[in-house]
Protein backbone atom coordinates (compact mmCIF):
# COMPACT_ATOMS: atom_id res chain seq x y z
CA UNK A 1 0.00 0.00 0.00
CA UNK A 2 2.86 2.32 1.00
CA UNK A 3 4.22 1.86 -2.21
CA UNK A 4 1.44 2.21 -4.43
CA UNK A 5 0.93 5.89 -2.67
CA UNK A 6 4.83 6.81 -2.86
CA UNK A 7 4.81 8.67 -5.80
CA UNK A 8 1.80 11.59 -6.09
CA UNK A 9 1.42 10.34 -9.75
CA UNK A 10 0.40 6.83 -8.90
CA UNK A 11 -2.26 8.74 -6.82
CA UNK A 12 -3.44 10.77 -9.43
CA UNK A 13 -3.52 7.57 -11.74
CA UNK A 14 -5.68 5.90 -9.18
CA UNK A 15 -8.02 8.32 -9.04
CA UNK A 16 -8.52 8.58 -12.70
CA UNK A 17 -9.28 5.20 -13.08
CA UNK A 18 -11.93 5.20 -9.53
CA UNK A 19 -13.44 8.08 -11.42
CA UNK A 20 -13.80 6.27 -14.75
CA UNK A 21 -15.51 3.20 -12.86
CA UNK A 22 -17.39 5.55 -10.79
CA UNK A 23 -18.58 7.42 -14.15
CA UNK A 24 -19.44 4.07 -16.19
CA UNK A 25 -21.68 3.06 -13.28
CA UNK A 26 -23.61 6.27 -11.74
CA UNK A 27 -26.16 6.12 -14.58
CA UNK A 28 -27.05 2.44 -13.91
CA UNK A 29 -27.36 3.20 -10.70
CA UNK A 30 -29.34 6.88 -11.23
CA UNK A 31 -32.15 4.76 -13.60
CA UNK A 32 -32.56 2.08 -10.90
CA UNK A 33 -33.15 4.27 -8.38
CA UNK A 34 -34.78 6.47 -10.52
CA UNK A 35 -37.28 4.21 -11.73
CA UNK A 36 -38.65 3.95 -7.64
CA UNK A 37 -39.26 7.93 -8.29
CA UNK A 38 -41.94 10.06 -8.99
CA UNK A 39 -41.59 13.10 -11.25
CA UNK A 40 -41.28 15.08 -8.80
CA UNK A 41 -38.04 13.40 -7.33
CA UNK A 42 -36.50 13.06 -10.47
CA UNK A 43 -36.67 16.77 -12.23
CA UNK A 44 -35.99 18.55 -8.75
CA UNK A 45 -33.84 21.15 -7.52
CA UNK A 46 -33.44 19.55 -4.23
CA UNK A 47 -32.61 15.58 -5.27
CA UNK A 48 -32.43 12.42 -3.05
CA UNK A 49 -30.33 9.91 -3.05
CA UNK A 50 -32.67 7.15 -2.26
CA UNK A 51 -36.61 7.15 -3.32
CA UNK A 52 -39.15 8.74 -0.72
CA UNK A 53 -41.55 6.09 -1.04
CA UNK A 54 -39.01 2.98 -0.66
CA UNK A 55 -38.42 0.80 -2.89
CA UNK A 56 -42.23 0.01 -4.56
CA UNK A 57 -42.93 -1.62 -7.78
CA UNK A 58 -45.72 0.63 -8.48
CA UNK A 59 -43.70 2.11 -11.76
CA UNK A 60 -43.52 -1.59 -13.27
CA UNK A 61 -47.01 -2.49 -12.33
CA UNK A 62 -47.82 0.53 -14.71
CA UNK A 63 -45.44 -0.36 -17.42
CA UNK A 64 -46.99 -3.24 -17.60
CA UNK A 65 -50.19 -2.28 -17.78
CA UNK A 66 -49.88 0.57 -19.75
CA UNK A 67 -47.70 -1.20 -22.79
CA UNK A 68 -47.30 -4.79 -24.12
CA UNK A 69 -43.71 -4.82 -22.62
CA UNK A 70 -43.84 -8.80 -21.95
CA UNK A 71 -44.95 -9.12 -25.64
CA UNK A 72 -41.87 -7.02 -26.36
CA UNK A 73 -39.77 -8.83 -24.22
CA UNK A 74 -40.49 -12.24 -25.83
CA UNK A 75 -39.92 -10.40 -29.27
CA UNK A 76 -36.46 -9.49 -28.46
CA UNK A 77 -35.77 -13.34 -27.26
CA UNK A 78 -36.45 -14.60 -30.01
CA UNK A 79 -35.47 -12.28 -32.58
CA UNK A 80 -31.84 -12.40 -30.71
CA UNK A 81 -31.80 -16.12 -29.93
CA UNK A 82 -32.14 -16.93 -34.17
CA UNK A 83 -29.93 -14.49 -35.09
CA UNK A 84 -27.24 -15.81 -32.35
CA UNK A 85 -27.53 -19.11 -33.61
CA UNK A 86 -27.59 -18.82 -37.17
CA UNK A 87 -24.74 -15.82 -37.19
CA UNK A 88 -22.83 -18.76 -34.79
CA UNK A 89 -23.14 -21.81 -37.04
CA UNK A 90 -22.73 -20.04 -40.62
CA UNK A 91 -19.61 -18.33 -39.36
CA UNK A 92 -18.33 -21.53 -38.20
CA UNK A 93 -19.14 -23.14 -41.84
CA UNK A 94 -18.05 -20.11 -44.06
CA UNK A 95 -15.06 -19.05 -41.78
CA UNK A 96 -13.82 -22.60 -41.60
CA UNK A 97 -14.20 -23.35 -45.36
CA UNK A 98 -12.34 -19.77 -45.65
CA UNK A 99 -9.72 -20.62 -43.79
CA UNK A 100 -8.39 -24.71 -44.12
CA UNK A 101 -9.71 -25.43 -47.82
CA UNK A 102 -7.90 -24.55 -50.91
CA UNK A 103 -11.24 -24.33 -53.59
CA UNK A 104 -11.73 -22.28 -56.78
CA UNK A 105 -13.47 -18.82 -55.68
CA UNK A 106 -12.13 -18.78 -52.49
CA UNK A 107 -10.05 -15.61 -53.14
CA UNK A 108 -12.83 -13.69 -54.55
CA UNK A 109 -15.39 -14.90 -51.09
CA UNK A 110 -12.58 -13.58 -48.89
CA UNK A 111 -12.39 -10.20 -50.71
CA UNK A 112 -16.04 -9.90 -51.24
CA UNK A 113 -16.47 -10.48 -47.33
CA UNK A 114 -14.02 -7.83 -46.08
CA UNK A 115 -15.42 -5.56 -48.54
CA UNK A 116 -19.14 -5.97 -46.64
CA UNK A 117 -17.77 -5.59 -43.48
CA UNK A 118 -16.78 -2.33 -44.98
CA UNK A 119 -20.26 -1.05 -46.16
CA UNK A 120 -22.52 0.17 -43.19
CA UNK A 121 -25.87 -1.50 -43.20
CA UNK A 122 -27.17 2.07 -43.19
CA UNK A 123 -26.19 2.97 -46.52
CA UNK A 124 -28.54 0.39 -47.80
CA UNK A 125 -31.94 0.87 -45.03
CA UNK A 126 -33.90 2.55 -47.54
CA UNK A 127 -33.18 -0.35 -50.49
CA UNK A 128 -33.46 -2.96 -47.95
CA UNK A 129 -36.65 -1.59 -46.31
CA UNK A 130 -38.37 -1.17 -49.91
CA UNK A 131 -37.08 -4.65 -50.93
CA UNK A 132 -39.22 -6.49 -47.46
CA UNK A 133 -42.01 -3.97 -47.96
CA UNK A 134 -42.59 -6.05 -51.28
CA UNK A 135 -42.00 -9.60 -50.06
CA UNK A 136 -44.39 -8.89 -46.94
CA UNK A 137 -42.00 -9.31 -44.66
CA UNK A 138 -43.06 -6.39 -42.69
CA UNK A 139 -44.21 -6.58 -39.36
CA UNK A 140 -42.73 -10.66 -39.15
CA UNK A 141 -40.57 -11.85 -37.23
CA UNK A 142 -38.30 -13.50 -40.65
CA UNK A 143 -38.39 -9.26 -41.19
CA UNK A 144 -36.76 -8.96 -38.35
CA UNK A 145 -33.94 -11.36 -38.12
CA UNK A 146 -33.19 -12.02 -41.98
CA UNK A 147 -30.92 -9.27 -42.45
CA UNK A 148 -28.97 -10.23 -39.44
CA UNK A 149 -28.56 -13.30 -40.36
CA UNK A 150 -25.30 -14.14 -41.29
CA UNK A 151 -22.54 -11.11 -40.66
CA UNK A 152 -19.03 -10.64 -42.66
CA UNK A 153 -17.64 -9.75 -38.76
CA UNK A 154 -18.43 -12.94 -37.95
CA UNK A 155 -17.13 -14.89 -41.01
CA UNK A 156 -13.87 -13.08 -40.69
CA UNK A 157 -13.27 -13.42 -36.94
CA UNK A 158 -13.82 -17.31 -37.35
CA UNK A 159 -11.34 -17.41 -40.36
CA UNK A 160 -8.91 -15.52 -38.38
CA UNK A 161 -9.33 -18.21 -35.34
CA UNK A 162 -9.20 -21.10 -37.51
CA UNK A 163 -6.14 -19.88 -39.23
CA UNK A 164 -4.03 -19.50 -36.34
CA UNK A 165 -5.28 -22.51 -34.13
CA UNK A 166 -6.35 -25.36 -36.53
CA UNK A 167 -3.68 -27.43 -36.98
CA UNK A 168 -3.78 -29.19 -40.68
CA UNK A 169 -1.87 -32.09 -39.53
CA UNK A 170 -4.85 -32.75 -36.57
CA UNK A 171 -7.25 -32.63 -40.13
CA UNK A 172 -4.82 -35.09 -42.66
CA UNK A 173 -4.80 -37.34 -39.44
CA UNK A 174 -8.95 -37.64 -39.20
CA UNK A 175 -9.21 -37.63 -43.31
CA UNK A 176 -6.73 -40.98 -43.11
CA UNK A 177 -8.68 -42.04 -40.44
CA UNK A 178 -11.61 -42.09 -42.53
CA UNK A 179 -13.80 -39.45 -40.57
CA UNK A 180 -16.16 -37.51 -42.73
CA UNK A 181 -15.81 -33.67 -43.27
CA UNK A 182 -18.31 -32.95 -40.90
CA UNK A 183 -17.50 -35.26 -38.63
CA UNK A 184 -14.49 -33.51 -38.33
CA UNK A 185 -16.32 -30.25 -38.37
CA UNK A 186 -18.34 -31.33 -35.52
CA UNK A 187 -15.66 -33.58 -33.46
CA UNK A 188 -12.28 -31.48 -34.03
CA UNK A 189 -12.86 -28.03 -35.42
CA UNK A 190 -15.57 -27.08 -33.62
CA UNK A 191 -14.42 -28.04 -30.00
CA UNK A 192 -10.99 -26.06 -30.98
CA UNK A 193 -12.96 -22.98 -32.17
CA UNK A 194 -15.21 -23.09 -29.25
CA UNK A 195 -13.80 -19.78 -27.25
CA UNK A 196 -13.86 -17.99 -30.22
CA UNK A 197 -17.07 -18.94 -31.06
CA UNK A 198 -18.71 -18.15 -27.53
CA UNK A 199 -17.62 -14.61 -27.95
CA UNK A 200 -18.71 -14.37 -31.29
CA UNK A 201 -22.21 -15.53 -30.06
CA UNK A 202 -22.18 -12.97 -26.40
CA UNK A 203 -20.89 -9.98 -28.93
CA UNK A 204 -23.59 -11.19 -31.47
CA UNK A 205 -26.36 -11.71 -28.67
CA UNK A 206 -25.55 -8.07 -27.06
CA UNK A 207 -25.64 -6.72 -30.51
CA UNK A 208 -28.57 -8.22 -31.37
CA UNK A 209 -30.67 -7.24 -28.10
CA UNK A 210 -29.48 -4.03 -28.69
CA UNK A 211 -30.01 -3.18 -32.00
CA UNK A 212 -32.65 -0.42 -32.93
CA UNK A 213 -32.46 0.99 -36.55
CA UNK A 214 -33.74 -1.69 -38.65
CA UNK A 215 -36.64 -3.32 -36.13
CA UNK A 216 -37.70 0.42 -35.92
CA UNK A 217 -38.41 0.28 -39.76
CA UNK A 218 -39.44 -3.48 -39.99
CA UNK A 219 -41.94 -3.22 -37.24
CA UNK A 220 -45.17 -1.24 -37.39
CA UNK A 221 -46.96 -3.02 -34.58
CA UNK A 222 -46.71 -2.27 -31.07
CA UNK A 223 -46.87 -6.09 -30.38
CA UNK A 224 -44.29 -6.77 -32.74
CA UNK A 225 -41.48 -4.03 -31.26
CA UNK A 226 -38.78 -5.21 -29.99
CA UNK A 227 -37.49 -3.66 -26.53
CA UNK A 228 -35.40 -1.43 -27.55
CA UNK A 229 -38.10 0.15 -29.97
CA UNK A 230 -40.15 0.16 -27.48
CA UNK A 231 -37.98 1.89 -25.18
CA UNK A 232 -38.17 4.74 -27.90
CA UNK A 233 -41.52 4.75 -28.22
CA UNK A 234 -42.28 5.32 -24.37
CA UNK A 235 -39.64 7.96 -24.36
CA UNK A 236 -41.28 9.68 -26.80
CA UNK A 237 -40.80 13.25 -25.78
CA UNK A 238 -44.23 14.11 -26.93
CA UNK A 239 -46.42 11.45 -25.46
CA UNK A 240 -43.93 10.76 -22.85
CA UNK A 241 -45.04 11.53 -19.08
CA UNK A 242 -43.62 9.44 -16.08
CA UNK A 243 -40.42 9.07 -16.32
CA UNK A 244 -39.99 6.42 -13.41
CA UNK A 245 -42.01 4.09 -15.57
CA UNK A 246 -39.78 4.44 -18.98
CA UNK A 247 -36.82 3.95 -16.52
CA UNK A 248 -38.53 0.98 -15.37
CA UNK A 249 -38.84 -0.64 -18.71
CA UNK A 250 -35.21 0.39 -19.09
CA UNK A 251 -33.98 -1.56 -16.30
CA UNK A 252 -36.18 -4.13 -17.63
CA UNK A 253 -34.23 -4.13 -20.84
CA UNK A 254 -30.85 -4.24 -19.58
CA UNK A 255 -31.00 -7.34 -17.03
CA UNK A 256 -30.07 -9.88 -19.80
CA UNK A 257 -27.40 -7.72 -21.56
CA UNK A 258 -26.28 -7.08 -18.00
CA UNK A 259 -26.49 -10.58 -16.56
CA UNK A 260 -24.50 -11.95 -20.22
CA UNK A 261 -21.69 -9.35 -19.65
CA UNK A 262 -21.60 -10.08 -15.61
CA UNK A 263 -20.97 -13.63 -16.06
CA UNK A 264 -18.41 -13.39 -18.99
CA UNK A 265 -16.88 -9.66 -19.05
CA UNK A 266 -13.80 -11.51 -19.20
CA UNK A 267 -14.43 -13.38 -22.63
CA UNK A 268 -16.02 -10.10 -24.17
CA UNK A 269 -13.78 -7.74 -23.21
CA UNK A 270 -10.55 -10.40 -24.36
CA UNK A 271 -12.98 -10.80 -27.75
CA UNK A 272 -12.95 -6.94 -28.42
CA UNK A 273 -8.99 -6.23 -27.81
CA UNK A 274 -8.20 -9.96 -29.75
CA UNK A 275 -10.56 -8.40 -32.69
CA UNK A 276 -8.89 -5.19 -32.78
CA UNK A 277 -5.98 -5.44 -34.67
CA UNK A 278 -7.33 -7.37 -37.42
CA UNK A 279 -11.22 -6.77 -38.05
CA UNK A 280 -12.13 -4.78 -41.08
CA UNK B 1 -21.53 -39.09 -46.69
CA UNK B 2 -19.24 -42.19 -46.08
CA UNK B 3 -19.33 -43.08 -49.57
CA UNK B 4 -18.39 -39.89 -50.91
CA UNK B 5 -15.63 -40.09 -48.35
CA UNK B 6 -14.05 -43.35 -49.31
CA UNK B 7 -13.64 -42.21 -53.19
CA UNK B 8 -11.96 -38.93 -52.04
CA UNK B 9 -9.56 -40.59 -49.92
CA UNK B 10 -8.82 -42.37 -52.81
CA UNK B 11 -8.07 -39.07 -54.88
CA UNK B 12 -6.22 -38.42 -51.86
CA UNK B 13 -5.03 -34.53 -51.74
CA UNK B 14 -1.65 -34.03 -53.84
CA UNK B 15 -1.20 -37.80 -54.31
CA UNK B 16 0.24 -38.93 -58.17
CA UNK B 17 -3.62 -39.37 -59.25
CA UNK B 18 -4.78 -36.06 -58.76
CA UNK B 19 -2.04 -34.22 -60.55
CA UNK B 20 -1.90 -33.91 -64.03
CA UNK B 21 -3.24 -31.34 -66.46
CA UNK B 22 -3.93 -28.00 -64.64
CA UNK B 23 -7.84 -28.43 -65.84
CA UNK B 24 -7.94 -32.01 -64.27
CA UNK B 25 -6.37 -30.50 -61.16
CA UNK B 26 -8.96 -27.96 -60.51
CA UNK B 27 -11.31 -30.47 -61.51
CA UNK B 28 -10.38 -32.72 -59.03
CA UNK B 29 -9.94 -29.92 -56.55
CA UNK B 30 -13.40 -29.27 -57.07
CA UNK B 31 -14.45 -32.56 -56.32
CA UNK B 32 -12.62 -33.17 -53.57
CA UNK B 33 -13.91 -30.13 -51.59
CA UNK B 34 -17.64 -30.16 -52.60
CA UNK B 35 -18.94 -30.02 -49.44
CA UNK B 36 -17.24 -26.18 -49.01
CA UNK B 37 -19.66 -25.31 -51.62
CA UNK B 38 -22.23 -26.20 -49.40
CA UNK B 39 -20.96 -24.53 -46.47
CA UNK B 40 -20.17 -21.55 -47.90
CA UNK B 41 -23.09 -21.40 -49.47
CA UNK B 42 -25.32 -19.59 -46.79
CA UNK B 43 -22.39 -16.45 -47.41
CA UNK B 44 -23.05 -16.25 -50.98
CA UNK B 45 -27.08 -16.30 -51.24
CA UNK B 46 -27.05 -13.59 -48.25
CA UNK B 47 -24.45 -11.67 -50.15
CA UNK B 48 -26.41 -11.69 -52.51
CA UNK B 49 -29.83 -11.23 -51.61
CA UNK B 50 -29.60 -9.23 -49.00
CA UNK B 51 -26.04 -7.32 -49.60
CA UNK B 52 -25.82 -6.57 -53.11
CA UNK B 53 -28.78 -6.31 -54.31
CA UNK B 54 -30.66 -3.84 -52.42
CA UNK B 55 -27.24 -1.90 -52.79
CA UNK B 56 -27.53 -1.80 -56.81
CA UNK B 57 -31.10 -1.51 -56.10
CA UNK B 58 -30.27 1.87 -54.35
CA UNK B 59 -28.25 2.85 -56.87
CA UNK B 60 -30.57 3.14 -59.17
CA UNK B 61 -33.34 4.59 -56.77
CA UNK B 62 -31.25 7.18 -56.28
CA UNK B 63 -32.15 8.65 -59.86
CA UNK B 64 -35.56 8.46 -59.27
CA UNK B 65 -38.09 10.57 -57.15
CA UNK B 66 -40.54 8.14 -55.58
CA UNK B 67 -42.73 8.48 -52.78
CA UNK B 68 -42.93 4.57 -52.48
CA UNK B 69 -46.72 4.43 -53.29
CA UNK B 70 -47.00 5.45 -56.66
CA UNK B 71 -45.17 5.00 -59.86
CA UNK B 72 -41.44 6.28 -59.12
CA UNK B 73 -40.52 8.78 -61.84
CA UNK B 74 -37.22 8.79 -63.56
CA UNK B 75 -35.25 11.85 -62.65
CA UNK B 76 -31.91 11.12 -63.76
CA UNK B 77 -29.45 13.38 -61.75
CA UNK B 78 -31.84 15.35 -60.28
CA UNK B 79 -31.79 14.22 -56.67
CA UNK B 80 -28.10 15.12 -56.85
CA UNK B 81 -28.10 18.56 -58.12
CA UNK B 82 -31.02 19.42 -55.79
CA UNK B 83 -28.38 17.68 -52.63
CA UNK B 84 -26.22 20.40 -54.06
CA UNK B 85 -28.42 23.20 -53.24
CA UNK B 86 -30.20 21.84 -50.38
CA UNK B 87 -29.27 23.97 -47.46
CA UNK B 88 -30.18 20.94 -45.25
CA UNK B 89 -27.91 19.51 -47.00
CA UNK B 90 -25.17 21.53 -46.00
CA UNK B 91 -26.72 22.07 -42.07
CA UNK B 92 -26.66 18.33 -41.52
CA UNK B 93 -22.98 17.75 -43.34
CA UNK B 94 -21.74 20.41 -40.99
CA UNK B 95 -23.14 19.08 -38.05
CA UNK B 96 -21.74 16.02 -38.72
CA UNK B 97 -17.91 17.72 -38.99
CA UNK B 98 -18.82 19.55 -35.99
CA UNK B 99 -19.74 16.60 -33.85
CA UNK B 100 -16.48 14.63 -35.36
CA UNK B 101 -14.46 17.00 -34.66
CA UNK B 102 -15.99 17.46 -30.58
CA UNK B 103 -15.72 13.61 -29.94
CA UNK B 104 -12.71 11.65 -32.47
CA UNK B 105 -9.65 13.92 -30.53
CA UNK B 106 -11.48 13.78 -26.92
CA UNK B 107 -12.45 10.41 -27.73
CA UNK B 108 -8.49 9.79 -29.22
CA UNK B 109 -6.95 11.63 -26.24
CA UNK B 110 -9.12 9.78 -23.51
CA UNK B 111 -8.79 5.97 -24.96
CA UNK B 112 -5.20 6.00 -25.08
CA UNK B 113 -4.52 7.54 -21.08
CA UNK B 114 -6.72 5.30 -19.93
CA UNK B 115 -5.19 2.62 -21.31
CA UNK B 116 -2.15 3.77 -20.80
CA UNK B 117 -3.08 4.14 -16.98
CA UNK B 118 -4.09 0.59 -16.63
CA UNK B 119 -1.38 -1.29 -18.55
CA UNK B 120 1.08 0.52 -15.90
CA UNK B 121 2.68 -2.00 -13.74
CA UNK B 122 1.22 -0.77 -10.65
CA UNK B 123 -2.02 -1.52 -11.79
CA UNK B 124 -2.96 -5.41 -10.57
CA UNK B 125 -6.54 -5.68 -11.50
CA UNK B 126 -6.46 -4.59 -14.89
CA UNK B 127 -9.58 -6.92 -15.89
CA UNK B 128 -11.54 -5.07 -13.20
CA UNK B 129 -11.01 -2.11 -14.99
CA UNK B 130 -10.99 -3.39 -18.22
CA UNK B 131 -15.20 -4.08 -17.35
CA UNK B 132 -15.95 -1.26 -16.56
CA UNK B 133 -14.72 0.40 -19.84
CA UNK B 134 -16.62 -2.22 -21.69
CA UNK B 135 -19.70 -1.35 -19.64
CA UNK B 136 -21.15 1.35 -21.30
CA UNK B 137 -20.56 -0.18 -24.65
CA UNK B 138 -22.70 -3.25 -23.90
CA UNK B 139 -26.10 -1.13 -22.94
CA UNK B 140 -28.52 0.04 -25.27
CA UNK B 141 -28.21 3.52 -27.05
CA UNK B 142 -31.96 3.79 -26.12
CA UNK B 143 -31.28 2.79 -22.62
CA UNK B 144 -28.39 5.44 -22.32
CA UNK B 145 -30.53 8.02 -24.31
CA UNK B 146 -33.35 7.76 -22.04
CA UNK B 147 -31.21 8.19 -18.90
CA UNK B 148 -29.38 11.11 -20.17
CA UNK B 149 -32.95 12.47 -21.19
CA UNK B 150 -33.63 12.68 -17.54
CA UNK B 151 -30.45 13.69 -16.45
CA UNK B 152 -30.27 16.52 -18.76
CA UNK B 153 -33.58 18.22 -17.82
CA UNK B 154 -33.03 21.72 -18.31
CA UNK B 155 -34.99 23.21 -14.57
CA UNK B 156 -34.38 20.51 -12.16
CA UNK B 157 -32.29 17.73 -14.39
CA UNK B 158 -29.78 16.34 -11.98
CA UNK B 159 -26.99 17.77 -13.87
CA UNK B 160 -27.77 21.06 -13.79
CA UNK B 161 -28.95 20.84 -10.06
CA UNK B 162 -25.42 19.98 -9.10
CA UNK B 163 -23.99 22.34 -11.62
CA UNK B 164 -25.98 24.87 -9.65
CA UNK B 165 -24.11 23.81 -6.41
CA UNK B 166 -20.75 25.10 -7.48
CA UNK B 167 -22.45 28.16 -8.69
CA UNK B 168 -22.50 27.14 -12.95
CA UNK B 169 -26.11 28.88 -14.45
CA UNK B 170 -28.22 25.93 -15.73
CA UNK B 171 -27.40 24.77 -19.15
CA UNK B 172 -30.21 24.30 -21.81
CA UNK B 173 -28.58 21.00 -22.51
CA UNK B 174 -31.06 19.50 -24.67
CA UNK B 175 -33.00 22.58 -26.26
CA UNK B 176 -30.63 24.90 -27.65
CA UNK B 177 -28.82 24.97 -30.96
CA UNK B 178 -25.61 25.91 -29.19
CA UNK B 179 -25.88 22.78 -26.60
CA UNK B 180 -27.56 19.96 -28.69
CA UNK B 181 -24.74 18.72 -30.49
CA UNK B 182 -22.63 18.90 -27.28
CA UNK B 183 -24.76 16.65 -25.19
CA UNK B 184 -24.65 14.44 -28.47
CA UNK B 185 -20.85 14.41 -28.02
CA UNK B 186 -21.42 13.57 -24.36
CA UNK B 187 -23.79 10.96 -25.06
CA UNK B 188 -21.28 9.43 -27.92
CA UNK B 189 -18.06 9.55 -25.75
CA UNK B 190 -19.74 8.07 -22.29
CA UNK B 191 -20.92 5.05 -24.38
CA UNK B 192 -17.93 3.93 -27.09
CA UNK B 193 -14.64 5.56 -25.30
CA UNK B 194 -14.36 2.26 -23.26
CA UNK B 195 -14.49 0.28 -26.34
CA UNK B 196 -11.67 2.01 -27.83
CA UNK B 197 -9.48 2.05 -24.68
CA UNK B 198 -9.53 -1.71 -24.71
CA UNK B 199 -8.26 -1.55 -28.42
CA UNK B 200 -5.42 0.65 -27.51
CA UNK B 201 -4.94 -1.50 -24.56
CA UNK B 202 -4.47 -4.16 -26.82
CA UNK B 203 -1.81 -2.37 -29.22
CA UNK B 204 -0.03 -1.04 -26.04
CA UNK B 205 0.52 -4.56 -24.44
CA UNK B 206 2.25 -5.57 -28.20
CA UNK B 207 4.89 -3.16 -27.12
CA UNK B 208 8.16 -5.10 -25.89
CA UNK B 209 8.46 -4.42 -21.87
CA UNK B 210 12.41 -4.56 -23.05
CA UNK B 211 11.63 -1.04 -25.03
CA UNK B 212 10.22 0.69 -21.21
CA UNK B 213 13.13 -1.06 -19.27
CA UNK B 214 15.43 0.77 -21.66
CA UNK B 215 13.77 4.05 -21.11
CA UNK B 216 13.64 3.48 -17.01
CA UNK B 217 17.46 2.81 -17.51
CA UNK B 218 18.09 5.80 -19.46
CA UNK B 219 16.43 8.23 -17.04
CA UNK B 220 13.24 8.46 -18.52
CA UNK B 221 9.82 9.35 -16.13
CA UNK B 222 6.93 8.52 -17.25
CA UNK B 223 5.48 11.50 -19.30
CA UNK B 224 8.67 11.50 -21.57
CA UNK B 225 8.38 7.81 -21.92
CA UNK B 226 4.82 8.31 -22.93
CA UNK B 227 5.76 10.92 -25.68
CA UNK B 228 8.98 9.60 -26.97
CA UNK B 229 7.93 5.59 -26.43
CA UNK B 230 4.05 4.68 -26.71
CA UNK B 231 2.87 7.52 -28.83
CA UNK B 232 5.23 6.89 -31.65
CA UNK B 233 5.18 3.06 -30.74
CA UNK B 234 1.26 3.40 -30.97
CA UNK B 235 1.01 5.33 -34.37
CA UNK B 236 -0.78 2.52 -36.23
CA UNK B 237 -3.29 1.67 -33.31
CA UNK B 238 -4.16 5.72 -33.09
CA UNK B 239 -4.76 5.72 -36.66
CA UNK B 240 -7.17 2.80 -36.21
CA UNK B 241 -8.79 4.21 -33.43
CA UNK B 242 -9.78 7.42 -35.58
CA UNK B 243 -10.58 6.06 -38.56
CA UNK B 244 -13.02 4.05 -36.99
CA UNK B 245 -14.30 5.76 -34.56
CA UNK B 246 -15.08 8.53 -37.64
CA UNK B 247 -16.96 5.75 -39.65
CA UNK B 248 -19.10 5.08 -36.63
CA UNK B 249 -19.78 8.17 -36.06
CA UNK B 250 -20.95 8.95 -39.63
CA UNK B 251 -22.90 5.86 -39.49
CA UNK B 252 -24.92 6.77 -36.32
CA UNK B 253 -28.74 7.49 -36.58
CA UNK B 254 -29.57 6.48 -33.42
CA UNK B 255 -28.18 8.65 -30.82
CA UNK B 256 -29.54 11.71 -32.20
CA UNK B 257 -32.87 9.93 -32.81
CA UNK B 258 -33.23 9.30 -29.50
CA UNK B 259 -31.69 12.21 -27.30
CA UNK B 260 -32.34 15.17 -29.00
CA UNK B 261 -34.59 13.79 -32.39
CA UNK B 262 -32.04 16.35 -34.36
CA UNK B 263 -33.47 19.43 -32.67
CA UNK B 264 -34.04 21.83 -31.94
CA UNK B 265 -34.48 22.77 -35.68
CA UNK B 266 -32.02 20.47 -37.23
CA UNK B 267 -28.76 21.27 -35.00
CA UNK B 268 -28.31 18.30 -34.07
CA UNK B 269 -29.07 15.99 -36.80
CA UNK B 270 -26.44 14.66 -38.63
CA UNK B 271 -26.43 13.89 -42.28
CA UNK B 272 -27.07 9.92 -42.00
CA UNK B 273 -30.42 11.33 -39.71
CA UNK B 274 -31.26 13.63 -42.41
CA UNK B 275 -31.11 11.07 -45.17
CA UNK B 276 -33.67 8.26 -42.55
CA UNK B 277 -35.92 11.58 -42.21
CA UNK B 278 -36.17 11.79 -45.79
CA UNK B 279 -36.85 8.13 -46.41
CA UNK B 280 -38.85 7.26 -43.64
CA UNK B 281 -40.77 11.25 -42.21
CA UNK B 282 -41.40 12.66 -45.83
CA UNK B 283 -41.30 9.40 -47.90
CA UNK B 284 -38.69 11.38 -50.41
CA UNK B 285 -37.24 7.61 -51.15
CA UNK B 286 -34.71 8.69 -54.24
CA UNK B 287 -33.16 11.82 -53.08
CA UNK B 288 -32.59 9.69 -49.77
CA UNK B 289 -31.45 6.56 -51.80
CA UNK B 290 -28.91 9.12 -52.93
CA UNK B 291 -27.51 10.57 -50.09
CA UNK B 292 -27.38 7.21 -49.21
CA UNK B 293 -25.01 6.88 -52.03
CA UNK B 294 -23.20 10.06 -51.21
CA UNK B 295 -22.88 8.57 -47.79
CA UNK B 296 -21.47 5.02 -49.10
CA UNK B 297 -19.08 6.45 -51.43
CA UNK B 298 -17.70 8.54 -48.22
CA UNK B 299 -17.81 5.30 -45.68
CA UNK B 300 -15.90 3.20 -48.88
CA UNK B 301 -12.39 5.63 -48.86
CA UNK B 302 -12.71 5.79 -44.73
CA UNK B 303 -12.73 1.95 -44.61
CA UNK B 304 -10.63 1.31 -47.70
CA UNK B 305 -7.82 3.57 -45.38
CA UNK B 306 -8.60 1.53 -42.35
CA UNK B 307 -7.95 -1.48 -44.50
CA UNK B 308 -4.50 0.06 -45.78
CA UNK B 309 -3.54 1.24 -42.17
CA UNK B 310 -3.99 -2.25 -41.20
CA UNK B 311 -1.93 -3.74 -43.81
CA UNK B 312 1.03 -1.76 -42.51
CA UNK B 313 0.61 -2.20 -38.98
CA UNK B 314 0.82 -6.33 -40.01
CA UNK B 315 4.07 -5.81 -42.01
Amino acid sequence: MKALFARPGNVVLFFVLWLMVFLSLAPFVFMVLGSFKTNHELISLTPSLLPQNGFNLDKYAALFAYWPFLRNLFNSVVVSSIVTLSVTVTSLLVGYSLAKFEFPGRGILTVIIIATLMVPFETRLVPTYVLFRSLGLINTYAGLVIPGMVTAFGIFMVRQFALDSVPDELLEAARLDGASEFRILRSIVAPILAPALVSLALLTFINSWNDFLWPLVAVVNSDMFTVSVALRSLADPSNITDYGMVLAAAVISVIPVLAVFALFSRQITTAVMQGSGRES
Amino acid sequence: MTTALSRRDRVAPDSGASRGTSRARLWANMRRNGHVYLWVSPFIIFFLCVDLYPTLWGFGLSLFKWDGFTPPVFVGAANFVRMMRDPLFWTTTWNTLVLLLLIVPARTFLALVLAAMINSAIVRRKHFFSAFLMLPNVTATVVVAIIFNVLLVTNGGLVNTVLGWVGIPAVSWLDSTEWSKVSLAILNLWKATGYFALIMLAGLQQIPKVTYEAAQLDGAGPIRTFFSITIPQMRNVILFVVIVSTIWLVQNIADAMVLTQGGPSYSSTPLMYFMFIKAFSQFDLGYAAAISLALFVLMTLLSAGTFAVNRRGAK
